[in-house]
């Protein structure tokens, strides 16, 4: 006798996905035994929850939104950032650094500068005291440098040959 | 989409008729939605909390679903998001990983009053919570909420194939579990 296959592509058509036999016994066996020790998973519901959640959620979503009032919006930011740029301007014209309140604070370059700049030759006169100046006047006398200098001549330096 | 679900769409999506259609809306997937985030995030209090915060994200969302997919597939994708959501802000506040959250969530389901389980039941949700996050949502819905693949592979945007071996590694695990422990 011809052995006939059982459910062959020829016979009825029908097709299988590939190694579906394969693993299924496995398959199966694994799915019986979790269901036979649980098939539930314990977890219960308040009586009656489900006939009052819908009113909860109606009243939610029908509940009108609360007004949201943004933080930064475009007139507080154009505001403040003018506020900012005054300060800005105010700082570079240093009118908030305090101006020095000793002549000694200013360094020499800055005095003679403005003694240049400022004043005429004229003015200068009412400031000095002496009727008569010489040119000695103006030499600063550093008496122990002069000192130093008597010290390293040698008197031969100034006999000529 | 079905003819019925098309039609209720349509009404969602209508300032006359939307606040009727949404009504009905809550009473026919109130209960599948509930189950599905009860088994994302264990405890019935959280549970409505993120039910309802699902419900009021549809509604408010409801004018922007395309019709891509199914409406209620959709749906059970707010409703996934909201809990996983739900479950990475508890582990925020916590300072805690998302799997310390659920495990903290487990342990308190024996002294839960709204868990009637008894030991084997505790120890399966012990089991479930070692899996990795996909494999316990495609378990949980094949196993107790006995979804079909071609829904959970609409919902979940994973093959059939794929969700299929993912179950079995699940299942296969969760025995291992169950014998060992």
């Amino acid at each position: 006798m011809k052995k006939k296959l059982l459910n062959t592509t020829q016979a009825s058509g029908f097709k299988i996905p590939e190694n579906y036999f394969e693993g299924l016994e496995d398959k199966m066996l694994t799915q019986i035994h979790l269901e036979t020790q649980s098939k539930s998973s314990g977890f219960k519901v308040p009586e009656d929850y489900f006939d009052t959640i819908e009113a909860s959620v109606l009243s939610k979503i029908n509940k009108p939104e609360p007004k949201v009032y943004k933080l930064f919006t475009k007139k507080t930011l154009l505001s403040v950032s003018s506020i900012a740029a005054v300060l800005m301007l105010f700082y570079s014209l240093n009118l908030f650094k305090s101006s020095p309140t000793t002549l000694d604070a200013l360094d020499t370059d800055t005095v003679e500068n403005y003694i240049l700049d400022e004043i005429e030759l004229n003015d200068l006169n009412l400031l000095i005291n002496d009727t008569e100046l010489s040119q000695t006047d103006f030499i600063d006398y550093n008496t122990i440098e002069v000192d130093d200098y008597l010290d390293d001549i040698d008197l031969n330096d100034f006999y000529q040959e | 989409m079905l003819q019925e679900e098309t039609l209720l769409l349509q009404q969602l999506q209508s300032e006359k008729d939307k606040n009727a259609a949404f009504k009905k809306l809550i009473s026919l997937y109130k209960e599948r939605l509930y189950w599905h985030i009860r088994h994302i995030v264990k405890s019935h209090d959280d549970t409505d909390d993120v039910l309802q915060n699902t419900f009021i994200k549809i509604f408010k969302n409801i004018n922007s679903f395309k019709g891509d997919s199914k409406l209620y597939s959709w749906m059970y994708r707010v409703a996934t998001n909201e809990a996983l959501t739900h479950i990475k802000r508890n582990s925020r506040i916590k300072n805690s990983s998302n799997e310390e959250v659920n495990q903290l969530a487990i342990d308190s389901l024996q002294s839960d009053v709204y868990f009637e389980g008894d030991d084997i039941q505790l120890k399966l949700q012990k089991a479930i919570a070692t899996l990795p996050e996909k494999q316990q949502l495609v378990f949980n819905m094949k196993y107790f909420q006995e979804l079909k693949y071609s829904e959970l592979s609409e919902i979940l945007e994973t093959s059939e194939g794929a969700l299929k071996a993912s179950y079995h590694i699940a299942a296969k695990k969760i025995e291992t579990y169950l014998k060992d422990n």
